[in-house]
């Protein structure tokens, strides 16, 4: 402090304008130092000369204070040794431990990622299957009349002769005839009012009754049949049954009105018709079958 | 040859009390040996000079221990202890380098 | 050349010193353990990095569990779906005559004796068939009927879906035999009729018929499934 008072401007100048390790080195020696002896050269003491013995003993007091931090600090650092080597292990333990997880972790992870991409693929090669059997599905219905359908054909109005008495009225062998004569024709499906015609649908008399699918039914009938309406409404009445039917129906004079029709929809025959107890596939044969639907 | 009798008594009584540090001071003892060390050797060189000073020396040994231990308490509330003594290190430890290769002139004149 | 001065065996010897120091430190290094290089501080970063490298993937690892019991859970779904599918998919093979069955049933022989069976009988005796419960008919072991076969009388006998079958008439038909018996001999059924044409019809019942015929699949060309 009392320096920069003592030499003023030049000296700050170089001071500010020292790199700061150069200033260091220039400086390793407290300057107080310097400062002191100057003033002892100048106030013509007795330079280097006797030393007040107070000032002796404070030497001798403070380089034993310093010879007594060195051998605390030793002593501190030695004992702390141990203990700074065990939080270390302890340490290096964990973060092996937690290396360990870690890699367990990623094996877990990487193997999870495989499952679940081969899961996936799993999944859509399922979702084709079942889109192709659905529609298979679809097909199958439709052609076998548990499914209902839509599309173009004809529309055939039957009725007994306003006349008719019990042994003129249209009869299920009647209505067979003519279905006969419909599937000739290229009928790809058939319902009889309301009632869908699947491969167990059988048309009987019972009693006065007729019954489709187990269902009763009563004149007037209706019959829808999809289908060809060039070849269905003439192919009709070429066929064999087609014209046995129709001489009937002169015989009888049932009322008989066919139409063409954009858009019948018939509907579906009820699932339990369909329901098989007795048969069932040849094993090599569903082998077959399984073979196609994986193919 | 007094002050290094001094030295060793302060060691042997380190040694045989093996006083326990508070916890509190225990980061700032190593920086302070440092200092101590800075101002021991700086004391010794300005005696080699023929400049050495009771009053200097003494005052030199307490604010250089105080204001290293003082620079590394403030960077360990500042976030920054680990740097700061590494600093304070760096800049005593030139000072000593200096003192010693200054010290080493005078006692083999090379 | 000059003999070497004190000065430079001097160096030499320091400088074989310097080396010696660093050869053993560079092996001192290479032997100690992987972690020597880091002090306290870094090895508690390097453990705290971990913790949250172990926290991500342990969040990874719930997200991917949640996605494969979500695909798993679909998947046996699907499977579901599928077994269910199939099921009906080889249902409806027999009942559109796609496949080859076999079953219970009854083989039903119609000879002609002094007359021709009628198409009329011939109808009612399918019809009567599948309204007892038949599942699959198959005429003189080579025509499956379906629903859409078609009946034509011919000269030489009958025309089924464009084959020419003639008497005697096989007819077999899967189902419970005892219920089909019946359909051919109520009163006023196809037994009458076939017998009131000239012919005879007779039955066994079989713990077993292989129906091995099959209806050419004919994919709908007019009518479309809604």
């Amino acid at each position: 402090m009392s320096e920069v008072h003592h030499k003023h401007t030049p000296d700050a100048f170089e001071r500010v304008r020292t790199p700061l390790l150069t200033l260091i080195t220039q400086e390793s020696l407290d300057q107080d130092y310097e400062v002191v002896a100057r003033r002892a050269a100048t106030a013509d003491a007795p330079a280097g000369g006797r030393r007040p013995p107070r000032g002796r003993a404070a030497v001798v007091g403070v380089v034993a204070v310093f010879g007594l931090l060195v051998s605390i600090a030793a002593v501190q650092t030695s004992r702390n040794a141990d203990v700074d080597d065990a939080d270390r292990a302890e340490i290096i333990e964990r973060i092996d431990a937690r290396r360990d997880a870690v890699a367990d972790d990623q094996q877990k992870l990487s193997d999870l990622r495989d499952e679940n991409t081969s899961a996936e693929s799993t999944l859509v090669d399922l979702g084709d299957l079942l889109n192709r059997t659905q529609s298979q599905l679809r097909g199958l219905q439709a052609a076998t009349g548990f499914a209902a359908v839509t599309g173009p054909g004809i529309k055939i109005s039957l009725d007994n002769a306003s006349y008719a008495d019990a042994t003129s009225t249209i009869r299920d062998s009647d209505l067979a005839l003519l279905v006969d004569a419909l599937w000739s024709a290229g009928a790809e499906a058939i319902a009889i009012n309301g009632q869908r015609l699947t491969p167990m649908t059988g048309i009987r008399n019972v009693s006065t009754a007729i019954e489709v699918n187990r269902v009763g039914i009563a004149a007037p009938y209706t019959v829808l049949a999809i289908g060809d309406r060039s070849t269905l409404a003439s192919g009709l009445l070429d066929s064999g049954s087609g014209l046995a039917f129709s001489t009937l129906a002169e015989q009888y004079g049932f009322q008989f009105d066919v139409d063409n029709e954009d858009d019948l929809r018939l509907p579906a025959a009820p699932a339990d018709i369909g329901r098989l107890r007795s048969a069932k596939t040849e094993p090599d044969s569903v082998n077959r079958a399984e073979e196609e639907g994986t193919s | 040859m007094i002050a290094v009798l001094g030295l060793l008594v302060g060691i042997v009584l380190g040694f045989v009390f093996q006083p326990d540090v508070p916890l509190g001071l225990e980061p700032y003892l190593p920086i302070a040996v440092v200092a101590a060390l800075d101002a021991v050797f700086g004391g010794l060189r300005a005696h080699l000079d023929g400049i050495f000073d009771d009053k200097v020396f003494v005052v030199s040994f307490l604010s250089n221990v105080v204001i290293a231990a003082g620079i590394v308490y403030m960077g360990d509330r500042l976030g920054v202890g680990g740097q700061l003594s590494t600093g304070v290190i760096v800049v005593l430890g030139i000072r000593i380098f200096t003192n010693v290769a200054a010290i080493r002139r005078h006692v083999f004149h090379a | 050349m000059r003999r070497p001065g004190r000065s430079q065996l001097i160096v030499a010897v320091l400088l074989a010193v310097v080396g010696f120091g660093a050869v053993t430190q560079v092996r001192v290094n290479e032997t100690d353990d992987t972690y020597s290089g880091l002090r306290q501080q870094d090895l508690i970063d390097l453990l705290s990095a971990l913790a949250s490298a172990r926290q991500h993937n342990e969040d990874e690892i719930t997200r991917l569990e949640d996605v494969r019991d979500n695909l798993q859970s679909d998947t046996s779904r699907r499977r579901a779906a599928l077994s269910e599918a199939q099921d009906q998919v080889d249902n409806l093979n027999i009942l559109a005559g796609l496949v080859p069955v076999t079953g219970p049933g009854i083989r039903i022989t119609i000879t002609e004796d002094d007359g021709t069976l009628s198409l009329a009988s011939m109808l009612d005796t399918i019809e009567e068939l599948r309204t007892d419960g038949a599942e699959a008919i198959q005429v003189n072991g080579k025509i499956r009927v379906v629903a859409q076969t078609a009946f034509e009388e011919t000269d030489a006998g009958f025309s089924i879906d464009g084959q020419a079958v003639e008497a005697p008439y096989v007819i077999d038909a899967i189902g419970e035999p005892a219920t089909l018996a019946q359909a051919i001999d109520f009163p006023l059924g196809p037994r009458q009729q076939i017998e009131a044409d000239g012919a005879q019809v007779t039955y066994d019942e079989l713990g077993s018929i292989d129906i091995e015929s099959v209806h050419d699949p004919s994919p709908l060309k007019y009518g479309a499934p809604e």
